[in-house]
C-alpha cells in the first residue's frame, strides 16, 4: 500500500456537502423484514457472550466486535455464508444502533474462509433452533451444512 | 492492516472514497469540486483511497454515511464501501487480498 499524496488540509466544500446532505430528508423507515428480529438478536448476543466481547472490551468497536461475529458464525456454522449480508443489514443495526455493515465487508468475510478443510459435522455447534432459523430465513432445506462456507 | 479516524460512536470528520478505478484527473477534480482529499493511497496498482476531512467535529454516524454516499456518487466510487466507519488501507503495509498472493505466500507490495 503506497502513499500517493498526504496534506493536512479541510476539504474547502465540506461544509456546503454537509450542509446538502442535511437538507435531504430522511429516508422512509426501512419497511418490515420478514426476518424475525428476536431471535437473531439472541444468535448475535449469544456470539458476543461466546466471544466474551463486552468482559474484555467494555466500549468495542463493534465494526471489529460486528466482523468476529460474523467470522465466528461462518466458522461454527451457524450462519451459511450468503445469508450473513442480509443477517447484518437487518439484525445488526437493530442490535446496537449502529449503522449496516457494509456487504464488502460480510463478502469479504466469506472468501478466506472457503479455504479452510471441511469441519467434521459432529464439530459443529449444534443449536437446533439457530440452526432452524438460518436455514428457514435462508430458505435452505435441513441439509444446509453441505456446501457453505466450508466448500 | 486497516485503519480508521476514531472517533468513539461518531464519524472523526473523515470520509473514505474507495476508487476503484479512478479516471485520469480525478485529484484534480476533487481539488475544483472542494473536495480536496488530505490523502490519497494506492491499495494496489489502479485501486485507490482517497481520505477527505470534511469536517473538523465529529460528526453523527447517518450524517457522516449521506455523506460518504453523497461523494461517492459524484466521484463514482465504490458505493459499498460508502459509510461512516469504513476502515482504509494502511500506509507500507502490504494488500494481502487473495489475487495479490504469489507462489511463496507473500503479497506484492
Amino acid at each position: 500500500v503506497k502513499l500517493i499524496y498526504a496534506r493536512d488540509c479541510l476539504a474547502p466544500n465540506g461544509a456546503a456537502l454537509l450542509e446538502a446532505v442535511a437538507a435531504r430528508p430522511l429516508p422512509p423507515p426501512a419497511l418490515a423484514s420478514p426476518i424475525d428480529f428476536p431471535p437473531l438478536r439472541g444468535l448475535y448476543q449469544a456470539c458476543l457472550d461466546r466471544l466474551s466481547i463486552r468482559e474484555r472490551y467494555p466500549a468495542p468497536d463493534w465494526s471489529i466486535a460486528d466482523r468476529w461475529v460474523a467470522r465466528e458464525l461462518l466458522e461454527t456454522g451457524a450462519a451459511p455464508a450468503p445469508w450473513l449480508p442480509r443477517y447484518y443489514v437487518t439484525a445488526v443495526p437493530a442490535f446496537h444502533a449502529g449503522m449496516p455493515i457494509p456487504r464488502t465487508t460480510c463478502a469479504g468475510l466469506s472468501a478466506p474462509l472457503r479455504c479452510f478443510p471441511a469441519r467434521p459435522s459432529a464439530a459443529r455447534p449444534t443449536d437446533p433452533p439457530a440452526r432452524a432459523l438460518c436455514a428457514s430465513v435462508a430458505g435452505l432445506g435441513a441439509d444446509w451444512d453441505t456446501g457453505f462456507a466450508y466448500t | 492492516v486497516y485503519f480508521r479516524p476514531y472517533a468513539g460512536d461518531h464519524n472523526a470528520g473523515y470520509i473514505l472514497l474507495d476508487l476503484d478505478q479512478p479516471v485520469a484527473g480525478i485529484l484534480a477534480r476533487l481539488r475544483s469540486q472542494g473536495h480536496a482529499p488530505c490523502v490519497v493511497v494506492e491499495t494496489s496498482p489502479g485501486r485507490w483511497q482517497a481520505w477527505i476531512r470534511i469536517s473538523p467535529q465529529p460528526l453523527p454516524p447517518a450524517v457522516a454515511t449521506l455523506a460518504a454516499r453523497r461523494l461517492a456518487q459524484l466521484y463514482d466510487a465504490d458505493r459499498a464501501s460508502a459509510d461512516w466507519r469504513h476502515l482504509g488501507r494502511l500506509v507500507e503495509f502490504t494488500n494481502h487480498k487473495r489475487e495479490r498472493r504469489q507462489a511463496d505466500g507473500f503479497s506484492l507490495g
